[in-house]
């Protein structure tokens, strides 16, 4: 490549070597190396089976997207199926979520996994246009893709007619403008089509009506890299990797207070407790764990160190994005962060998630200088519950969440903040 | 019109994609890197250039974050304000950064060389905190550090 910039040497260890096999090595895998390690079998086995077969095989293996919403990956490619072409299929990789990263070290380190995952899938659902949707802030990224597409192309792996199997394939890299909110899938799909990034009202899914109005299957990345694991392995062999309700390998970012943040590839049978203990060292200064978050979703506390990283009713599930405070972080000013966080990325289409972000982030400001009064704090509360009803995206529906579990479960923390409490 | 170097690569972007209006952001971020913001004037041949009405096209400079079109800088510094940042100092980061540029958040230095903007997660937190210049990416690993990969940038 001509010219890469500086990019980042996170630190990325597996107990698997499925998702991290290369990508565990702090460098680019050219295809040479892809190869020679491997790549690219799984694709001349898929292209020489049925694209039914796949999408079966993708069904039973259990495999749920990894975007954050664990949805059954082989579920949406059959409802995607069921409507005719053109069909499109589109890799999520606007990894936007404070405390994720874990599509980058994939997409930086090992891009023909990525590629491969996206050839297999598209032939699976009958796509012959394919596009990536990087967020901005990934320029490397995005040069690294383009020229692992060109590398794929002069293989044969890509454009017409793949290694003869009659079926064409052109892939396109977008690049994004920084908007958190057009990592949701909609919203990503007016971005592609050149628009600002408002999400769409669903019904009509993406797998109805998708890009340009066809069917469009959207994935994140980490869900693609799967694909090829699938394919090689056959869908029995895969569902022994981890406990049986939640097989496959699974990613886990873990940043904030850890002595060794990072990335991790892990079965899903790994606790919490383990993630942090055992593999990421423990906290930094073995202080008290305060608090862990999922990203700006959900707020663990540490009696919930026994949760499963899995995708159960109880299990840590979303982006498996692990952020860890401890005794002497404010719990109050973690909200602020995350209010500060949605209303800067609200997009302002619904009026209940613009006002009420804004008014929830600005309340907050004078709780935290102490200058709110008992009417504030109704106020507060009450819109941090109403925010939610009426709003087009997943963005509303979750805008208050965080700071509302916070609440309930650090209620000291915010008293001190009260104006009944007497300061000194 | 733009530079017939600049018109190129513009060219290259709306070329690439199936549909022309695809390649909006690749050219947006194209004329920033060029011109160091994005300058009204050239929304009008973009718009043309794309076959988008010209009210499309600056509602879209308008939504995207990255996209500036007030402030020309030759390079600039995005700085991660956000979580995990926040806790991992961050603060020093920007009290450095603010030292070194004399500027505050927002600002451009007095020779138009940087612009200091304050962003969210840039999705690198286990090396928290974090910031970049133009295309690179860097973690605070001091002051000294700091001025070097500064000297980088002229
Ligand atoms: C506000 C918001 C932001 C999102 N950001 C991302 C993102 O950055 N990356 C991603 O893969 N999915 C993101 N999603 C989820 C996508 O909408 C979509 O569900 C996902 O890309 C589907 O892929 P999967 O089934 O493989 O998980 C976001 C959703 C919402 C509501
Ligand atoms: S809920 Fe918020 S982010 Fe989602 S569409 Fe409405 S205004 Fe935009
Ligand atoms: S919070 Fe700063 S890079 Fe993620």
């Amino acid at each position: 490549m001509k010219y890469l910039p500086n990019i980042l040497d996170i630190k990325a260890e597996t107990t698997l070597n499925l998702l991290l096999a290369r990508a565990k090595k702090v460098k680019t895998h050219s295809i040479d190396e892809y190869i020679e390690s491997g790549g690219y079998k799984a694709l001349k086995k898929a292209l020489s089976m049925d694209p039914k077969e796949i999408i079966d095989w993708v069904d039973k293996s259990q495999l749920r997207g990894r975007g954050g919403a664990g949805f059954p990956t082989g579920k949406k490619w059959q409802f995607a199926v069921q409507n005719p072409p053109p069909r499109y299929f589109i890799c999520n990789a606007d990894e936007s979520e404070p405390g994720t990263f874990k599509d980058r070290v994939l997409i930086e380190r090992d891009p023909h996994l990525l590629i491969e995952g996206m050839i297999i899938s598209s032939y699976a659902i009958g796509a012959e246009k394919a596009f990536i949707y990087i967020r901005g802030e990934y320029p490397a990224g995005y040069y690294i893709l383009r020229n692992a597409i060109e590398e794929a192309k002069s293989r044969g792996f890509l454009g017409n007619n793949i290694l003869g199997s009659g079926y064409s394939l052109d892939i396109y890299v977008a690049r994004g403008g920084g908007a958190y909110i057009c990592g949701e899938e909609t919203a990503l799909i007016e971005s592609l089509e050149g628009k600002r990034g408002h999400p769409r009202l669903k019904p009509p899914f993406p797998v109805q009506k998708g890009l340009w109005g066809c069917p469009t299957v959207v994935n994140n990345v980490e869900t693609i890299c799967n694909i090829p694991i699938i394919v090689e392995k056959g869908w029995e062999e895969y569902r022994y990797i981890g406990p049986s309700e939640y097989p496959g390998p699974k990613l886990f970012p873990v940043s904030g207070k850890v002595k060794k943040p990072g990335v991790y590839e892990l079965p899903m049978n790994t606790t919490l407790r383990e993630l942090i203990f055992k593999y990421a060292g423990g906290t930094l200064g073995n202080k008290k764990i305060k608090a862990i978050l999922s990203g700006a979703l959900d707020c663990f506390s540490a009696d919930e160190l026994d949760t499963p990283m899995d995708y159960s009713p109880k299990g840590f599930g979303g982006t498996g994005t692990v952020i860890v405070l401890t005794e002497e972080d404010n719990i109050v000013e973690l909200c602020l962060k995350i209010a500060e966080f949605y209303e800067h990325e609200s997009c302002g289409q619904c009026t209940p998630c613009r006002v009420g972000c804004y008014e929830q982030h600005n309340l907050l400001k004078k709780i935290i200088k102490g200058d709110a009064s008992e009417k504030d704090w109704e106020a507060f509360v009450y819109i941090n519950k109403h925010i939610q009803p009426t709003s087009i995206c997943g963005l509303g529906a979750v805008a208050g969440r965080l700071i509302r579990q916070a609440m309930e479960k650090f209620p000291k923390e915010f008293e001190r903040y009260k104006p009944t409490v007497v300061k000194y | 019109m733009f530079e017939k170097e600049l018109e190129e690569k513009l060219k290259d972007h709306i070329n690439y994609f199936p549909r022309k209006e695809q390649a909006i952001l690749m050219c947006l971020h194209e004329i920033q890197n060029h011109y160091g913001y994005i300058p009204k004037e050239s929304l009008k041949p973009l718009s043309d250039m794309l076959g988008l009405p010209l009210n499309h096209v600056e509602g879209v400079v308008a939504f995207y974050d990255m996209f500036d079109t007030e402030s020309p800088a030759r390079h600039r510094i995005r700085v991660c304000v956000s979580i995990v940042c926040h806790f991992m100092q961050k603060d020093k980061l920007i009290s450095a950064l603010k030292k070194k540029l004399g500027i505050e958040m927002g600002e451009v230095t007095e020779d138009g060389r940087f612009k200091l903007i304050p962003v969210q997660c840039i999705g690198g937190c286990s090396e928290a905190p974090l910031f970049m210049i133009d295309e690179d990416t860097y973690k605070f690993e001091g002051e000294e550090k700091l001025d070097e990969i500064l000297a980088k940038y002229t």
